[in-house]
């Protein structure tokens, strides 16, 4: 298949943004240089119309990254053969740089909960994720990043910490891993667990994404609720991660409540600048 | 015991426990503090039944305006319970929304609030629906005179037809952002073309026989058969509008079907 | 020929009449998104999918009963306006 547009990739130094329908005049009015866009992929599904319109405006600009919410990689059903050939027409017309979902699952008797659901961390489900990873990186014929989710339980049957299992995920498949930093700081808080033990945990070279997103804090424990500015500690964690992951393209995610796009915008220069302080230390380090 | 197996249980029993009523029973599936993971449950259904919410509320605002929050979100509830979603992507859930209004007991003093949906679903759908090439024009005019009674029109997939005993458009148009909720009409039926043009979806009501012939072409009946369905009705006017704002796309001569 | 079938003939013709612009036409249903034509982008939707990773906060809100307050039942929008008002159809 000849390429309809120019090849771009995320530059690892900058943060890219997500792209909400609210934003899209103003994008196309002040077309600022932006690492990359990302979408939930499920939002461009339409067979046609004014969103597939915008997105392929926007992907000549810009590298775009797909980011799906509903392919539901850890459910006992079938995997839906029907979302993931939407989710194939949507990358062979996008020609997206990346290409993301969650490890969860989220459809159960073919009835979908809407929701990113948490696993348990067992060998067993380990394989069965593994066969599932393997069949839509062949049936999309390109390698996808695997995203850890934020759990708000945990299964009295999880054997294997969370990050041996991600890891572990993407070396079996050969997978990336789209580390949400978030999601890391949230489960360690809920859970009493350590979010630098998990990230530890994962091989640096597989990490091609980063998220960081705000929450809440209730009485239950903090909630990943992706409509506020991001936490000190997720700042905190994140420039940790990069210390140990190398630069990698990093997003901050915004789905409700959704600010002007200035507000997204100067959260984005603010991973850009930790991006860059980490850059500048690592060549210092290694002039040394 | 297969691995799918022993998954389907725990994830049909979290499913259970999460949007059904056997919240309890599932504490022993759980690690950690048993009150604590019971609470955190409770985030699960409050964002699964969130999410569906707002997906309905997105699709149908003109019948959320209509009916107001609090009987809205109760009508979405039980419509989940009854027609949960059978995909994951929410912009194709409440295809039956407005069947579900119509036997909805709760409605039942607004007999027009079903057809009201079927006409935002409709809008939805056209906005969504696939682009296609126009018609080609110069082909058509080389079809020869005998086979024109037989020619079928192929209709831009983005065109949808909403027939209702309601003047749903009045009360559609009403209860746009920038208006107060009073309809022009009250009372009699509308017709409404709905079709997408310039990326944009638009409404317009029929005339009767505008709507009779609209549906004949969609239908696939043969020209002659969409021309006779009203007697001694002037269809040109109509089929001018409809190549006038891109609703043809094609077309074929004799039994074949457009394509 | 039968008046039917005149009728069509002439019908099509100014059908194929505006199709070739012969007859001015408004812009075609696909719109070019050619860059300047920002009027050709109309509206495309907020995506549903957009709270699919985010989670809500508000846990404790969430109602399990199957006996509702009655309140929820009753409309409060504007139909309460024109509920009485709307005429039955007639001949139905």
């Amino acid at each position: 298949m000849t390429a309809r547009f120019p090849p771009r990739a995320p530059d690892p130094r900058k943060a890219g943004i997500g792209l909400r329908t609210a934003h899209f005049e103003a994008l196309a009015r002040s077309r600022p240089a932006l690492s990359f866009l990302e979408v939930h992929s499920e939002n461009y599904f339409a067979d046609g119309g004014p969103s597939l319109a915008w997105l392929e405006r926007f992907r000549a600009d810009h590298a775009v990254s797909l980011h799906g919410v509903g392919l539901s990689l850890g459910s006992a059903d079938p995997i839906d053969r029907e979302h993931l050939a939407r989710l194939a027409r949507l990358a062979g017309r996008i020609e997206p740089a990346l290409v993301s979902e969650h490890l969860c699952w989220s459809s159960i008797g073919g009835e979908h909960l809407s929701e990113l659901l948490p696993l348990p961390y067992s060998e067993e489900v380990l394989a069965h994720v593994c066969d599932r990873v393997a069949s839509v990186q062949e049936r999309l014929g390109r390698k996808i990043l695997v995203e850890n989710v934020c759990a708000y339980v945990r299964y009295a049957s999880s054997t294997i910490p969370e990050g041996e299992f991600v890891a572990e995920v993407a070396r079996r498949t050969g997978c990336g891993v789209l580390l949400d930093v978030n999601n890391a700081w949230i489960n360690s808080v809920n859970h009493g667990t350590d979010a630098m033990r998990f990230i530890d945990a994962l091989d640096p070279s597989t990490v091609g994404e980063i998220h960081l997103a705000g929450g809440e804090v209730t009485a239950d424990g903090l909630v990943d609720t992706h409509g506020a500015p991001v936490f000190p500690e997720v700042w905190a964690l994140f420039e940790k991660a990069i210390a140990r992951l190398g630069a990698v393209p990093t997003l901050v995610e915004w789905d409700v409540d959704i600010p002007e796009l200035a507000v997204l915008l100067a959260e984005a220069a603010k991973a850009d600048a930790i991006l860059a302080s980490s850059i500048e230390r690592a060549s210092r380090k290694a002039a040394a | 015991m297969t691995v799918t197996e022993g998954l389907a249980r725990l994830q049909a029993q979290f499913a259970a426990a999460v949007l059904g009523e056997d919240g309890a029973g599932f504490a022993r599936h759980l690690a950690g503090d048993a009150g604590a993971g019971l609470r955190r449950l409770a985030i699960y259904r409050n964002a699964i039944l969130a999410n569906r919410r707002r997906a309905l509320r997105a699709a149908f605002p003109v019948v959320a305006r209509l009916v107001g929050d609090g009987f809205f979100d109760e009508a979405a509830l039980r419509y989940g319970e009854a027609c949960p979603p059978g995909g994951a992507d929410l912009n194709r859930y409440g295809a039956t929304f407005a069947a579900f209004l119509a036997a909805y007991p709760h409605a039942a003093a607004m007999p027009w609030l079903a057809d009201v949906a079927r006409l935002e679903w409709a809008w939805h759908e056209s906005l969504a629906a696939a682009d296609a090439p126009g018609m080609d024009f110069a082909a058509l005019s080389r079809v020869p005179e005998g086979e024109q009674p037989g020619l079928r029109l192929l209709l831009h997939p983005s065109v949808r037809l909403v027939r209702s005993a309601w003047p749903v458009l009045s009360i559609w148009e009403a209860n746009q952002p920038d208006r107060d909720g009073t309809p022009d009409r009250e009372d009699g039926a509308d017709d409404v073309l709905v079709w997408r043009e310039a990326q944009r979806v638009l409404l317009a009501r029929l005339a009767p026989p505008e709507a009779a012939f609209v549906d004949a072409v969609a239908r696939g009946l043969a020209l002659e058969e969409a021309a006779g369905i009203t007697d001694a009705w002037d269809f040109t006017p109509m089929l001018q509008r409809l190549a006038l704002h891109g609703m043809l796309c094609g077309f074929s001569t004799g039994d074949r079907v457009p394509a | 020929m039968n008046p039917k079938r005149a009728l069509i003939r002439s019908a099509l013709a100014g059908v194929v009449a505006i199709g070739l612009g012969q007859v001015a036409v408004s812009n075609a249903a696909e719109g070019e998104p050619a860059a300047g034509k920002e009027k050709c982008y109309g509206i495309a939707k907020a995506g549903q999918n957009d709270c699919g990773t985010a989670t809500h906060a508000c846990a404790g809100l969430a109602r399990k009963d199957n006996a509702p307050d009655e309140w929820k039942y009753v409309a409060k929008g504007t139909c309460t306006k024109m509920g009485g008002k709307l005429n039955p159809p007639r001949g139905k």
